[in-house]
């Protein structure tokens, strides 16, 4: 995790120095060093809405925005947007890349273990707690969600929806309640 | 049974921890993201994200009623963030980042105002126009300033090419903002008037179970 977290934080701090200049070396250095750690990072390129806004942004914009004062082709573009266009989509695929290599290199175990030894606030505590009782927790919000739905409705449908948020949150606390009592129970028994 | 005093669920710890407390409506709060937000992801209802913040403000803010413990809602809303970021299926900077400033705002305030109508109201309501401002400031971290100079040279192109008086985008915007905040505003009242019918109700079946507060 100290790993990632590193080099998560070297390749951010390397994509907010990109200029058109220095991108050319900074790129491909980065992209390569990703590729080493985290393969299945680059599966951020199979997604089309990705590709076609990084299209959209590196051609597109350059074609219909600033003054157009280079030609490719027969086909008028600006040198100023089009350079702009290639920094911004350098700088987004390393931070997305990057980030998506952080988080595909660590767990909610591991997270969960980092936050209990930095001690912050009881914050391991306060997750690890919610890590056990997520299961029951979507339990019962979808039992109640089940409940609302299959109920004949007497009331409008807003006081109904009402009543049921108020069920679901009681039944949470209740849940909670058990919780308590039940790891009470438990360090009494130690 | 009406007369018991409600704070007395958070004053005397056995009822209810802060900490449980904190972790149950964090998770709840996660729950929701992950699921209701991938159903709005795809059918790409307007104002999804509006909506979501508005569900999140009903969420922590019942549950802030029940703990005294300043931070929470920041506790809640990492842990909400830390789910989001492992679901299957969604793009993560972004809402992650959503819901961790989203909560840190919320935090302030209900520190700054405490806890009571107004500011449930005004809270919910500044956060939910939060989610008009946030799609800027995380593509901006994203892309950079640049991406700016883009949207506003888009959009004169756009005026000049429909022929709009710059004027009536400022109303549009003001419409626009100004039901972003009715949203949040309604979720605002609508979590302290849950969250007092809650106590109540939790309280008379804690009774009716004999348990002492």
């Amino acid at each position: 995790m100290k790993i990632a977290l590193f080099l998560l934080v070297i390749f951010i701090g390397l994509a907010v120095f990109i200029t058109f200049e220095n991108q050319w070396y900074i790129v491909p250095v980065v992209l390569i060093a990703i590729f080493i750690t985290e393969k299945k990072a680059f599966q951020l390129f199979l997604k089309w809405k990705f590709l076609l806004f990084l299209a959209i942004l590196s051609f597109g914009i350059p074609l219909f925005l600033g003054t157009k004062d280079e030609s490719f082709w027969g086909i008028s573009y600006s040198k100023e947007y089009f350079q702009m266009s290639i920094v911004m989509v350098n700088r987004s695929i390393i931070i997305l890349l990057s980030i998506r290599m952080f988080t595909n290199r660590i767990s909610i175990g591991q997270i969960s273990h980092g936050l209990n030894r930095i001690k912050m606030q009881k914050f391991g505590q306060v997750f690890t707690i919610s890590m056990h009782t997520l299961p029951e927790i979507k339990k019962i919000t979808l039992n109640t969600i089940t409940e609302f739905r299959h109920t004949p409705r007497n009331q409008n449908i807003f006081s109904e929806l009402y009543n049921y948020m108020v069920k679901l949150i009681v039944r949470i606390l209740v849940y909670a309640h058990h919780y308590n009592t039940q790891k009470d129970n438990q360090l009494n028994s130690q | 049974m009406n007369n018991v005093n409600t704070s007395n669920i958070t004053k005397n710890k056995p009822i209810l921890s802060d900490t449980v407390l904190i972790a149950i409506f964090g998770a709840l709060w996660g729950f929701m993201e992950i699921s209701l937000g991938a159903i709005l992801k795809g059918i790409r209802i307007p104002m999804g994200g509006a909506i979501l913040t508005a569900i999140a403000c009903i969420i922590f803010l019942t549950g802030r009623n029940f703990t005294q413990r300043k931070g929470s809602i920041i506790m809640m809303g990492t842990i909400a963030a830390i789910l989001k970021v492992f679901s299957v299926g969604t793009v993560i900077a972004g809402p992650f980042m959503a819901i961790l400033i989203e909560a840190l705002i919320g935090e302030v305030m209900i520190s700054i105002f405490g806890i009571n109508l107004f500011s449930y109201v005004f809270t919910s309501g500044i956060l939910t126009l939060y989610t008009i401002v946030h799609p800027l400031i995380s593509q901006g971290l994203i892309f950079g300033e640049n991406i700016f100079k883009i949207y506003l040279e888009t959009f004169k192109q756009i005026a000049n090419l429909f022929n709009i008086d710059v004027s009536y985008l400022g109303w549009i915007i003001v419409l626009y903002a100004g039901i972003h905040f009715m949203l949040g505003a309604i979720s605002g009242w609508l979590a302290f008037s849950l969250a007092t019918r809650v106590k109540k109700d939790f309280i008379d079946l804690l009774h009716y179970r004999n348990y002492t507060l």
